[in-house]
């Protein structure tokens, strides 16, 4: 006998004591699953849309979308089976539909909950359905495991005990459930099961529901979205989650992932809560992390509030790859050095502010460069425009930034000459290295000049080197200066900023656009060396990785738009969204 | 000459090629030597996939990617004498991209050698003298009249074609001239007519107003060419240090073949002396062709980058070589520090079973822990080892947890073997 089955039948043996010693009190088991869970629930997990989800099935808007994409038929080739024939199968074993079934059991709610007891984690699941159905697929649970231990079937499909006057069934140490019309709960610990059944029973909201903090989060959540969770990220710490969590928590206080990824998703970490939602539309899917009581200690002094907002950028064009919008106070971080950093690091700040103003024609860079720059950044990638017998073997977007200066007549020049002695000295340093040097040139563009550089055209046969992607260039146009990796696409940007084809950058915060199409075509021009870097560096058959990067290219065509904001939506609130719009009209 | 047998097929294999696999040797040993060697040389050309991948890493200018795709080409085993004779010319005109710094042009030399190698080596050699990587490496192409620059010249004579103590300091300073008024036009070789010192000049004793074609054909034809090369074959496929007389026949048969490699090599791999005890297990492998043999001969799933930076480790870093000399080979392969990375790479390609090589099926299926040792030996050293050491590997075998354990125990302690470092 193992150790579960001697378990099970102990626990069985000792139903008659249980039921006596615990007076029968009828739980009214219908209310919110939240109010399930004890107010000590660190990682709370439920899912609004499940229901509806198993519900539609296959013909679910997203799943149809999907499944009618190309990416379908890679992924019924890859599975070799259709996913209706895999549902069949399913539905054999199970002895009845299984999705209709789940819709059944999830139709009230159903939500995961993790806390922590004697330093061991306690799962809670609660979830609300009907009544029949849950009957059904418990005696059907039940019958499986007496089958699976041997036990007689007497002994174990009827429930094992009462508490108050729910129905419980306990498997050994591994599980205890209880059922009472159409509410289901389990936990992998008893004396838990028991806490959610007082809970459940409790006449007002309890538990995690009746959490302030909780209930603020769980408002902010929006329209029900398929799956929301929340975690408390200060009790979480306690499970020791390492260094991984760590870090993750302090980058809110530190100034370098503050500029590196913006003030919204790097203060995520420092947050008391943090919560995660799941959107599903018929095109698009959402995934929302919120922060709330963010706090960034030190890393407050840099967020300098957003007041103004981000300035237009030049209107979006088909093939443009990538669009975004960042709000990074540079001057900021120069002005609160000396708190925002440790003191070793100061001199390197010295050193960097006395070797850039050689760049910048002696311009101090703390003092007159950065604050008479925007803190909006906008960045715009698209396909270059490269000349002939020059079109690289590897060919990349090219990206320009752009930027307002609040002086342009005196730091427009300035950064120009950045630039040009930039270049100078990469090209002293490629000529040390008997590498090809990059010719300065001017040239005159919808009233504005562009300055730019560029390698000798190569000969014939000679191969176009991944170098070639670049044709730097910059160019000031009004107030706006443009810097970008290929003339070509400084010179659009100098048309339409010349010509006022500009549209709104968007709302007030960090924003990034991305192009699946733009993102598919740069993949697909660089199949084979993706295909041979898989093969060399990760031992793939050449197939495989062929395979796996078309897959790739079927993921980026899936995706009409892909959408990043990062705001902060109150003084300790952060949001954070990514929205992928399925490319609908790309689908079969 | 009539034995033949698993040791013999095994030995053609890792000397002629990168080693092969159980069920090669058995094939091999089945058919007998001539299809054996059949194999080897009918197998020339690589998948298509590979060349039209290699493209666009060239644009990435990146030589650790140049190296690992070469590794690549290796460890795929579609053309293991072509490859072999490429490393072996690779490390007789070695050439550095340390100063070349250009991934096109080591790869245009890679190339040369792997198209021209089996052929006749008056040819190859001519077109050494012109290669582009070449004439950055030893400064062909600042190489003028009236400053001329003797590297080429001088290597030429010493490394790439005779062999110290057969020419004289004249004859490097008068052949410099004959090389000059090369040099590069993009990356490709160009001839510049007003850099070419056109004056008369005396190489070997003889005079005339030699350019660099007249040069290298001088080269060839001293007596002392044939015998330079015909000792880089001998020490490559056969032994590592073979007597004057041995190498004076071999030039003999080398100009009997009008020096066309791949016939001289198939009368080499043929003879008496490349089957003789003296020839077994005589070299110590370089680090390339260690890890490429126990790569191929385990049919073992490596990644090219990390077989690649595995061989770096251990001292040979492909595109690399420490001089104009190449690696000086033998010996030198084995140091604390080399014999170590050798230890670490190859007891990791025997812990990987399971994961990236499948040992019993490299062994043909092993039934039970007791058979590992034998079956292990077949393959990697056929050569029988000493009894000593079966019963260490007995005694490993019988010690291990289970057959899985049993296999990567036993793998671990031939592979780190002194004897299975032996080529």
């Amino acid at each position: 006998m193992t150790v579960n089955k001697l378990l099970l039948s102990t626990c069985v043996c000792a139903v008659p004591v249980a039921l006596a010693a615990v007076p029968p009190t009828p739980a009214d088991l219908r209310r919110d699953v939240a109010s399930m869970m004890p107010a000590s629930t660190l990682v709370y997990v439920e899912a609004p849309g499940l229901a509806e989800l198993a519900e539609l099935g296959l013909q679910h808007p997203l799943v149809a979308t999907l499944l009618d994409s190309p990416l379908g038929d890679l992924i019924r080739e890859q599975a070799k089976m259709s996913p209706e024939v895999a549902l069949g199968m399913l539905n054999f074993y199970a002895g009845r539909p299984v999705l209709p079934a789940v819709a059944k059991l999830s139709a009230d709610g159903v939500a995961l909950g993790i806390s922590l007891a004697d330093g061991e984690p306690v799962f809670q699941l609660a979830a609300r359905g009907d009544a029949a159905t849950w009957e059904e697929v418990v005696e059907l649970a039940m019958t499986k495991v007496a089958e699976a231990w041997g036990l007689p079937l007497d002994k174990v499909v009827p429930p094992h005990k009462e508490i108050r006057g729910v129905d419980v069934w306990v498997l050994g140490d591994t599980a205890t459930i209880a059922l009472d019309d159409g509410v289901f709960l389990a936990s992998n610990r008893e004396d838990a099961l028991r806490q959610m059944i007082d809970l459940a029973a409790a006449e007002e909201a309890a538990g995690l529901a009746a959490n302030p903090r909780f209930q603020r989060s769980r408002e902010g959540r929006g329209s029900a979205p398929f799956l929301w969770s929340w975690v408390d990220l200060n009790g979480v710490e306690e499970l020791g989650l390492g260094d991984g969590f760590q870090n993750l928590r302090a980058m809110a206080t530190q100034p370098a992932p503050h500029f590196l990824l913006g003030s919204a998703i790097a203060s995520l970490g420092g947050a008391e809560e943090l919560t995660a939602s799941l959107r599903m539309a018929g095109d698009s899917i959402e995934l929302g992390l919120r922060g709330y009581g963010v706090d960034e200690g030190a890393g407050r002094a840099v967020l300098q509030p957003i007041g103004d907002a981000p300035p237009p950028l030049p209107r979006a064009l088909p093939d443009e790859a990538a669009r975004g919008m960042f709000y990074r106070d540079l001057a900021g971080l120069f002005r609160h050095r000396v708190d925002l950093f440790p003191s070793d690091v100061q001199p390197k700040f010295a050193e960097a502010t006395t070797n850039l103003a050689l760049f910048f024609g002696g311009a101090d860079l703390s003092d007159e460069l950065l604050p008479s720059l925007s803190p909006w950044i906008g960045v715009i990638a698209r396909d270059a425009e490269f000349d002939e017998g020059a079109v690289p073997e590897i060919p990349l977007p090219s990206a320009a930034f752009l930027v307002r200066m609040a002086e342009p007549e005196v730091t427009g020049p300035q950064m120009v000459t950045a630039f040009q002695t930039f270049v100078s000295i990469l090209n002293v340093n490629a000529a040390q290295e008997m590498q090809p040097s990059m010719m300065l040139q001017l040239a005159a563009h919808e009233g504005s000049t562009i300055t730019f550089a560029r390698f000798r055209t190569p000969k014939p046969d000679e191969g176009v080197d991944l170098r070639y992607n670049l044709v730097p260039a910059c160019a000031q146009v009004g107030d706006t200066f443009v810097l970008g990796t290929h003339v070509s696409l400084v010179k659009q940007l100098v048309a339409q900023l010349s010509r006022g084809e500009l549209e709104a950058a968007g709302e007030s915060g960090d924003s990034l656009v991305l192009s699946g199409a733009q993102i598919a075509q740069a993949v697909r021009a660089n199949e084979d060396a993706l295909v041979m870097n898989s093969v060399l560096n990760d031992g793939k058959q050449e197939q495989r990785a062929r395979q796996d990067v078309r897959g790739l290219i079927l993921v980026a065509e899936l995706i009409e738009r892909l959408e990043l904001t990062a705001t902060r939506t109150a003084e300790d609130e952060v949001a954070v969204t990514l929205r992928l719009s399925l490319a609908v009209s790309g689908s079969k | 000459m009539s034995r033949w047998n698993a040791a013999d097929a095994a030995h053609l294999y890792r000397r002629a090629g990168f080693g092969a696999g159980r069920e090669r040797i058995e094939r091999a040993v089945d058919r007998g030597r001539e299809t054996a060697l059949e194999d080897i040389f009918s197998r020339r050309t690589h998948e298509e996939s590979l060349v039209r991948g290699l493209r666009p890493l060239l644009a990435l200018g990146q030589i650790e990617v140049l190296a690992a795709w070469w590794m690549n080409v290796i460890l795929r085993d579609t053309a293991p004498l072509v490859e072999r004779v490429t490393l072996m010319w690779h490390n007789h005109f070695a050439t550095s991209n340390d100063k070349v710094n250009d991934v096109r042009l080591m790869h245009g030399q890679i190339q040369l050698f792997r198209d021209k190698g089996l052929g006749d080596f008056r040819e190859l050699l001519h077109a050494v003298a012109r290669d582009p990587a070449m004439l950055v490496w030893l400064d062909g192409n600042a190489n003028r009249r009236g400053q001329p620059n003797e590297n080429f010249a001088r290597e030429v004579l010493e490394l790439f074609g005779l062999g110290i103590g057969n020419y004289t300091e004249h004859d490097i300073k008068e052949a410099a001239r004959a090389f000059s008024g090369w040099g590069l036009d993009g990356r490709a070789a160009r001839f510049r007519d007003q850099y070419f010192d056109a004056g008369s000049k005396e190489i070997f004793g003889q005079r005339g107003n030699f350019d660099a074609d007249d040069a290298i054909d001088l080269i060839l034809a001293h007596p002392a060419c044939a015998r330079h090369i015909a000792r880089r074959l001998l020490t490559e496929f056969v032994l590592p240090e073979p007597t004057a007389a041995t190498v004076y026949e071999w030039a003999r048969i080398l100009q009997e073949e009008e020096w066309n490699i791949e016939r001289t090599l198939e009368r080499l791999l043929r003879s008496e002396l490349f089957a003789s005890p003296a020839a077994r297990r005589s070299r110590i492998a370089g680090p390339v062709e260690l890890v490429a043999i126990t790569v191929i001969t385990l049919g073992a799933k490596v990644p090219a980058r990390d077989a690649m930076r595995g061989a770096a480790e251990m001292g040979q870093s492909l595109f690399r070589p420490p001089s104009v000399k190449g690696w000086d080979g033998g010996r030198t392969w084995i140091h604390t520090g080399s014999w170590l990375a050798r230890h670490n790479h190859l007891t990791a390609v025997a812990r990987a079973h399971g994961e990236r090589v499948d040992l019993a099926s490299s062994y043909g299926r092993p039934a039970h822990r007791g058979q590992v040792p034998d079956a292990a030996l077949a393959l990697l050293l056929p050569e029988g080892v000493d009894p000593s050491f079966q019963e260490v590997l007995a005694r490993a075998a019988a010690e291990s947890d289970d057959l899985d354990d049993a296999l990567r125990r036993v793998t671990g302690l031939i592979l780190t073997s002194p004897e299975y470092h032996l080529v």
